[in-house]
């Protein structure tokens, strides 16, 4: 009887519980959601650390919450478990280059935050093919992974417009280049951005090719788990600083010197004058000014991870540089 | 004799064990509400948007989620009932080579179990994908064999309509019984109808070998996995079935003169096989659930499909769980109440 008593407590308690910055507050590390291995993304470097694009992001909120980069703990998640680890609490915030859509914004206990890159999917194959467009795919077979909105994308291509293919599901990105390589498929498709990054680690990347034909919008994004509505506005806010940042050509080399900045857009940004709402984020005023010092604005990020693996920016330049990276005004 | 203080000890475990379970679901219940996801099977009938390569029933984009469920078992239970008679065929041959008497004989056997039995399902089954997808040539330089290709990516045969194989299925039932005039009328007529019937050939397109039937290397490096993997038990179970019967029984039929062969297929296989029967189906439930490891290597099998991409693209992961539990213990047991039936008149008969 004691026992159960004690369950049923505890099992109260557990329900009462929905403030992560708290949680995280008190823990002293924020738990951030991560791929395992994807080049230029989430890597291990030479000194045994974590770096790349998503890496970046998770460090940026640390810094808005810790003043310091470094609070994070990696939880490494895999395609299958990445939402249930997220709407179960396992992880504070999801970075594993996960594309927003409708049905996932709502039917899986999660919230997305704000888009950090614009991808789309795409194809690679091997150049003697001479494919022109996807159509000349017709009778492939086609390498995809599981469980992906690219598995859907892939489906709802071919069939709408009858073009014949066979699918190969491989359960991880590194099995597919392995299945591709030895022939066991002729195309591989995934998301553009993981394409480009990986015909470098093939044999002969002379011999292949990524189709400039791109099927579908990949909008990747953080998320975090529904129900949190403080939580998920400091995501979004962290991820939108670092594009406003670089809008305002704040980065981290000058924003020790652009605190002095008479520019009201920088002084709101830096927190030079306080803004009104802040404090019901639970973060210093100047939460911004620690996530530029210490990890850098936007195109600083994508210049760091993602530019020494040529993959150029496409719709990933700010608004009024011909892309689709706009912040909503820090005002 | 019961005396009170057990009993209450036992209703208060009752009473425990029950609480537990009632909080767990009370619990979950909160915990859904609160995430606002919902509980129920209603998606099952949605168009599933996917699309599955390797399977024996069809399954498109535009079919439901419960289509790709179907699909799943039945590409799981094919393997299974293909891994089932090739493991016990092979198990059987190693457990009487593993009594014979000739050392060499016994000694390949005893090599045999040994290595399949030590190493890890699933690095097997890789090894296999592996070595097949290596060593087979690409597509567009397959190995042919009359109209048969076999490449990288699989087998591909020549097909044609499936009525063709009653008779074709019926036969060894006709030679085993030793009604041999009638096996031998049937062969010809399956010959006349192999040879008249229409034939569906695969070629080679720009991509791939289209048209035909074919078995995919994932489904074919499953099952050979699985098969070697669990004849290494099956022989260990028999070999301990026959190892029950007493000497004497050996000695008597050496004394008769009775062969090698013949004295494991009349006297020991009669008398060791209800010895062995119960352990020899754990073996096919556990090979039935292994199957499961294909998702190592892609193969689309039922808790890949289910567990795996409609987990995933429905994000029910609940009710897929649930359904995943319940359809395998389902399977399983109606497969042991079917097997043991099968095999229960006949043992009885012999003992």
């Amino acid at each position: 009887m004691i026992i159960l008593a004690i369950i049923l407590l505890l099992s109260l308690w557990m329900n009462l519980y929905a403030d992560t910055l708290t949680d995280v507050k008190a823990r002293g590390f924020i738990r951030c959601g991560i791929h395992e291995a994807l080049t230029g993304f989430s890597t291990i470097d030479k000194k045994g650390e974590r770096i790349g694009f998503d890496i970046d992001f998770c460090r940026a909120i640390s810094s808005a919450i810790f003043q310091s980069p470094d609070k994070v703990k990696y939880v490494p998640v895999n395609i299958k478990t990445r939402f249930l680890a997220l709407s179960s609490g396992t992880v504070d915030v999801l970075s594993r280059n996960t594309t927003w859509s409708l049905d996932r914004d709502t039917g899986l206990g999660i919230s997305f935050t704000a888009i950090n890159f614009y991808d789309g999917q795409s194809f690679l194959v091997p150049k003697k093919f001479n494919i022109k467009q996807l159509s000349d795919l017709n009778g492939a077979t086609i390498c995809v992974m599981p469980g992906t909105t690219t598995e859907l994308n892939l489906a709802d291509y071919f069939s709408s417009r009858k073009i014949k293919y066979t699918p190969v599901v491989v359960e991880s990105l590194h099995q597919a280049m392995v299945a591709y390589e030895q022939k066991r498929c002729d195309a591989f498709t995934t998301d553009r951005s993981a394409l480009e990054v990986n015909i470098d680690l093939l044999k002969n990347p002379n011999d292949h090719e990524v189709l400039n034909e791109i099927i579908s919008k990949e909008p990747l994004a953080l998320a975090v788990a529904s129900g949190d509505e403080k939580w998920r506005k400091i995501v979004t806010w962290v991820v939108w600083s670092t594009i406003q940042a670089e809008e305002l050509e704040v980065d981290m080399r000058n924003v020790d010197s652009m605190k002095l900045s008479k520019n009201p857009k920088i002084m709101r940004l830096l927190g030079t004058t306080p803004l009104q709402g802040i404090d019901n984020l639970g973060l210093k005023p100047n939460f911004i000014y620690f996530v530029i010092a210490q990890v850098g604005n936007y195109g600083e990020i994508f210049k760091r991870n993602l530019k020494p693996l040529g993959l150029s920016r496409h719709l990933n330049h700010l608004w009024n540089n011909g892309g689709l990276m706009y912040s909503p005004p820090i005002r | 004799m019961i005396n009170s203080n057990h009993r209450i000890l036992s209703i208060v475990l009752w009473l425990a064990i029950f609480g537990i379970i009632t909080a767990m679901i009370s619990n979950l219940h909160l915990h859904i509400s609160r995430q606002n996801l919902e509980f129920g099977f209603d998606f099952l009938l949605q168009r599933s948007g996917f699309d599955i390569g390797d399977t024996w029933i069809t399954h498109q984009a535009n079919m439901p989620y419960w289509n790709a469920i179907l699909s799943g078992l039945v590409n799981t239970i094919i393997v299974a009932a293909f891994g089932i008679v090739i493991a016990t065929l092979l198990g059987l041959v190693l457990a009487i080579m593993a009594k014979a008497p000739f050392v060499i004989i016994k000694s390949v056997s005893d090599v045999y179990i040994n290595i399949f039995r030590n190493i890890p399902l699933l690095v097997q089954i890789l090894f296999f994908h592996t070595l097949l997808i290596n060593t087979l040539p690409e597509v567009n330089n397959a190995y042919t064999i009359g109209a048969s290709y076999v490449t990288n990516r699989g087998i591909y045969l020549p097909t044609t309509s499936p009525w063709v194989l009653i008779p074709i299925i019926t036969l060894p039932y006709f030679f085993i019984t030793r009604r041999i005039k009638t096996g031998v009328f049937l062969s010809v007529i399956s010959i006349g109808i192999l040879y008249f019937s229409q034939w569906e050939h695969p070629v080679l397109n720009r991509f791939n070998l289209s048209g035909g039937g074919s078995f995919s290397i994932e489904w074919l490096a499953l099952v050979i996995a699985l098969s070697l993997y669990t004849a290494s038990y099956i022989a260990e179970v028999m070999r301990g079935g026959f190892e029950a019967i007493s000497y004497h029984q050996y000695e008597t039929a050496r004394a008769l003169n009775i062969s090698y062969i013949k004295m494991m297929r009349h006297v020991i296989l009669p008398q060791a096989k209800p010895i062995f029967l119960p352990a020899l189906l754990n073996q096919y439930l556990n090979l039935t659930k292994n199957a499961s490891l294909g998702i190592a290597i892609g193969y689309p099998d039922f808790f890949g499909v289910t567990a795996g991409t409609i987990l995933n693209q429905s994000g029910r992961a609940l009710e897929m769980i649930f359904i995943v539990m319940v359809v395998y213990s389902l399977v399983n047991y109606f497969s042991i109440t079917m097997i043991s039936k099968i095999s229960h008149p006949q043992w009885k008969r012999h003992v």
